[in-house]
């Protein structure tokens, strides 16, 4: 288990990479790239004009387990900067690890059922798509009016909550599939690509459903209360 | 040193002395006491947080705490099931509160006594386990005829009229479909049916 202290802003930004290699995926979304030799967090925070809490909050999601994230926490978050990392997550899964886990499952179908599988895919990707496009269309712009000091009767972030979706189940049913019934003439190496993708990826947006449903939702009730 | 599996114990236990006492008894067995609770609500609240494979063993809960209503669903306050629920007494419950739990220990056991009834317990919890795996076994003809339909784009009214049952059946054995597959969509249970032979691919309308 990883040691909580060691989310630290004077830690070294390669300590905690080398603690936790998922982390890897959450540098792109803060534009952030490896080789930052012995920075400390702070140090390449504040070269980037990222926020130090909100960039230490995503860190520890990503690597505690049961990591409760407190009030003064939340607080410490400043939600155009949230808006942002979220923003870039959701072109990062569209454009680069969804592509990338569905064609290693492709690469590994058996040609009968190809068509079906890349039926399957199909499907999940547009799911896929049209949940982030819905954070993107709806979510997102209410949100930026409201820092806006606009107010809506239209939508509040109680409708948001109602509505998340859950895309991992379909993620859940491929990874069953594929674990039971994978085709035995395939090549392993390509059935230990896609399988151990899709279980990273499955793992991804769990942490990322974290980090919506906790952190933007509480910082989000808050504007509209006034609270912030 | 040999390694030795351990079983993991939570205490729900309204009084520290209890608790405390017990934890001490079990310090140098096979179980191992991970967190004491003073409330159901406040074990509930933790249990909630943690992934499936960290949940306890073992939940040692006085039954006084669930009030006098006996039928309390228990079940419902531990729904998993893989864990052993065991009584913890020392005043008297009536015996039709105790039916839920797989074994009870008392305030006058012996350390040995309680240890024994523990490993009972979770013999218990496994056996349990065991019959589950049995619920998850192959799907009967039954459910695979109406797999088959599903997968090829019926409602549940259709699939009923074509077999003279009714809808409560067709949505029951739909549950149990889910259940012993794991697979919660629909696409998902078209992959299945095309895997397990009980559709081919040309019977499958094409988008």
């Amino acid at each position: 288990m990883m040691r909580r202290q060691l989310f630290n802003e004077n830690s070294q930004l390669a300590d905690l990479l080398l603690a936790n290699i998922k982390l890897m995926h959450i540098l792109p979304r803060f534009k952030i790239d490896v080789g930052v030799g012995e920075s400390t967090v702070k140090q390449v925070c504040e070269e980037r004009n990222i926020s130090i809490p909100l960039f230490l909050m995503v860190c520890k999601v990503y690597s505690l387990e049961n990591y409760t994230i407190s009030q003064a926490t939340v607080d410490s978050i400043p939600v155009d900067q949230l808006l942002g990392y979220l923003h870039n997550s959701h072109t990062d899964y569209i454009e680069n690890r969804v592509p990338s886990v569905t064609n290693s499952i492709i690469d590994i179908t058996r040609s009968s059922y190809s068509s079906h599988f890349k039926a399957f895919l199909q499907k999940y990707k547009e799911d896929t798509d049209n949940h982030f496009a819905y954070e993107e269309e709806v979510l997102f712009p209410y949100i930026n009016a409201l820092l806006k000091g606009e107010k809506t009767e239209r939508y509040n972030i109680k409708e948001f909550q109602a509505n998340h979706t859950n895309i991992q189940e379909s993620l859940n049913d491929l990874k069953n599939l594929l674990i039971k019934y994978a085709p035995r003439e395939v090549d392993f190496e390509k059935k230990r690509k896609a399988i151990s993708e899709l279980f990273l990826l499955e793992e991804d947006l769990n942490k990322h459903h974290v980090i919506e449903d906790e952190i933007l939702v509480a910082l989000v009730s808050a504007i509209e209360k006034g609270l912030r | 040193m040999s390694v030795r599996e351990q079983y993991s114990v939570a205490i729900i236990e309204p009084s520290r002395i209890v608790s405390e006492g017990l934890s001490a008894i079990l310090h140098d067995s096979d179980f191992r006491v991970v967190r004491q609770f003073e409330t159901v609500d406040d074990f509930n609240q933790w249990e909630a947080a943690l992934p499936e494979e960290k949940r306890v063993d073992i939940v040692l809960l006085n039954p006084v705490l669930l009030g006098t209503h006996p039928s309390q669903p228990l079940n419902g306050l531990f729904p998993d099931a893989c864990s052993s629920l065991v009584a913890m007494l020392y005043s008297y419950i009536p015996p039709e509160l105790l039916l839920e739990f797989d074994a009870t220990i008392g305030i006058d056991d012996a350390p040995t006594t309680i240890i024994e009834k523990l490993r009972d317990a979770v013999a218990t919890a496994a056996k349990r386990l065991d019959c589950q795996n049995i619920d998850k076994q192959e799907l009967t003809k039954r459910e695979k005829e109406i797999l088959a339909y599903v997968v090829k784009g019926l409602t549940n009214k259709e699939i009923g009229e074509k077999l003279c049952i009714s809808i409560h059946t067709v949505i029951s054995h739909r549950k149990n479909i889910v259940h012993k597959t794991g697979i919660k969509t629909v696409s998902g249970l078209l992959m299945y049916a095309l895997f397990n032979d009980i559709v081919t691919a040309d019977e499958i309308p094409q988008e």
